[in-house]
C-alpha cells in the first residue's frame, strides 16, 4: 500500500471533504463531480441499501481502505446492517442475500471484471427483476464510485486500514 | 427500453442508453463534460488516453468512431498499436501521461511515484488529479459501452 500522498489539497481549507482533498485542486470539475454524488445518492431508484451493496462490492474489488471503511448514514437507515456487508465478498452467490441484491451484484462483477461478456441468463434475469431506469442508476452509481475509488487510490497516501465510520453523503 | 443502433455502442453516445435515468443521468453527462473542459490537461491528451483505454478494452466501435477531440492521424496510430513510447511525434508530455493511463488501467495500485511525478512534472498536481479524475470515467464509460448494448436490446416489461 502507497502510503505518501502524490499530490496536496487546497490551501483554504472548507470543511467539505470533496473540496478539500486533492480534488479541490481542479475547481472546474468540483460542481459536477459533488452534484453527481449528491444524485447518485439521492435520486437512486434502487434505495441507498442496494447503491451500498453495489458501492462495497466495487471497494472490496478495487481494494481502496478508505471506501471500504465508510457506511453511508442513509444506506443504514434504509437497512442496511452489518451483517449484509459480511455477504458481499466472494461466496456472495451462495449466501442468504435475496434475488435482487444477488443479481445487483452479479451485475457489478460484469463492470468490474469482464464487461465484454455479459451471460445471456444474467441479463434476461437483470431484465425481469429492474426497471430501465434502475439500470441505468445502477450503471452510474458504480460508474462513479468505481472512478471515484479508483482516484483514492491512484493519488496514494492510503492507510493499511480503517476502522468501519458511518459518514452523510457529501453534499 | 429498444434504443438505436446498440451494436456499436460508443463511450460517447452512452448518454442515450442512461436517458432513462433522468436526472442522474444528465449528472453523468455533465460531470463527464467537466472532465474534459478543465483547463490543466489538454483534451487532446485526454483523447489519446482514451483510445489507449479502448485499445485495452478491445473497444473496436470506440476506435473506430469519430474522436472526441482532434489528433494527429500518425499520433492517434502509434497510441492505437502501442508504438507511442518510441515514436518521436507523441511528446514527452503526452508519454507521460498514457504510459500513466497504462497502468491505470491494468491495476490502479501499480501506479509508481515515478510515474505520477512525470505527469506532474509536464501538467503540476492539478494535471495529475485532472487526469485520475478523467481516467476513471472514460474508463467506466468504455466499460458500460460494452455492457449495456446487450442489456438494453429488446423489449423490458418494467420499462
Amino acid at each position: 500500500m502507497h502510503n505518501q500522498p502524490r499530490a496536496g489539497t487546497p490551501e483554504r481549507q472548507t470543511g467539505h471533504v470533496i473540496r478539500d482533498s486533492s480534488l479541490g485542486l481542479v475547481p472546474e470539475t468540483l460542481p459536477a463531480l459533488i452534484e453527481l454524488q449528491g444524485d447518485v445518492w439521492h435520486r437512486t431508484s434502487v434505495g441507498p441499501a442496494l447503491m451500498e451493496v453495489l458501492r462495497l462490492r466495487n471497494a472490496r474489488t478495487v481494494n481502496c481502505v478508505f471506501c471500504k471503511s465508510v457506511r453511508y448514514d442513509i444506506a443504514r437507515a434504509d437497512g442496511l446492517t452489518e451483517a449484509k456487508v459480511a455477504k458481499i465478498d466472494d461466496n456472495f452467490a451462495a449466501s442468504d442475500l435475496s434475488t435482487r441484491e444477488k443479481l445487483a451484484l452479479s451485475f457489478a462483477d460484469v463492470y468490474l471484471r469482464h464487461p465484454e461478456r455479459f451471460e445471456p441468463g444474467l441479463i434476461e434475469a437483470l431484465r425481469k427483476e429492474f426497471t430501465a431506469e434502475e439500470l441505468a442508476h445502477m450503471a452510474i452509481g458504480l460508474t462513479t464510485f468505481n472512478a471515484l475509488s479508483r482516484c483514492a487510490v491512484s493519488l496514494g497516501g492510503m492507510p493499511e486500514s480503517l476502522p468501519v465510520m458511518e459518514m452523510a453523503v457529501p453534499g | 427500453m429498444k434504443t438505436n443502433d446498440t451494436t456499436a455502442m460508443t463511450s460517447d453516445r452512452l448518454g442515450s442508453l442512461l436517458a432513462p435515468g433522468g436526472e442522474m443521468a444528465r449528472s453523468f453527462e455533465r460531470a463527464y463534460a467537466s472532465l474534459w473542459a478543465q483547463p490543466h490537461l489538454p483534451a487532446t491528451a485526454l483523447e489519446l488516453c482514451r483510445l489507449r483505454l479502448a485499445r485495452l478494452h478491445g473497444a473496436t466501435a470506440d476506435i473506430d468512431g469519430p474522436s472526441r477531440v482532434a489528433v494527429d492521424a500518425a499520433k492517434r496510430a502509434a497510441v492505437i498499436n502501442g508504438s507511442y513510447a518510441r515514436d518521436d511525434r507523441v511528446s514527452p508530455a503526452e508519454r507521460a501521461v498514457i504510459e500513466f493511463c497504462e497502468v491505470y488501467a491494468m491495476d490502479a495500485q501499480a501506479i509508481t511515484d515515478e510515474l505520477a511525478a512525470a505527469v506532474v512534472t509536464h501538467f503540476g498536481e492539478p494535471g495529475l488529479v485532472a487526469l485520475i479524475e478523467a481516467l476513471g470515467f472514460i474508463d467506466g464509460r468504455l466499460r458500460l459501452a460494452r455492457m449495456l448494448g446487450p442489456l438494453f436490446e429488446g423489449a423490458n416489461p418494467h420499462a
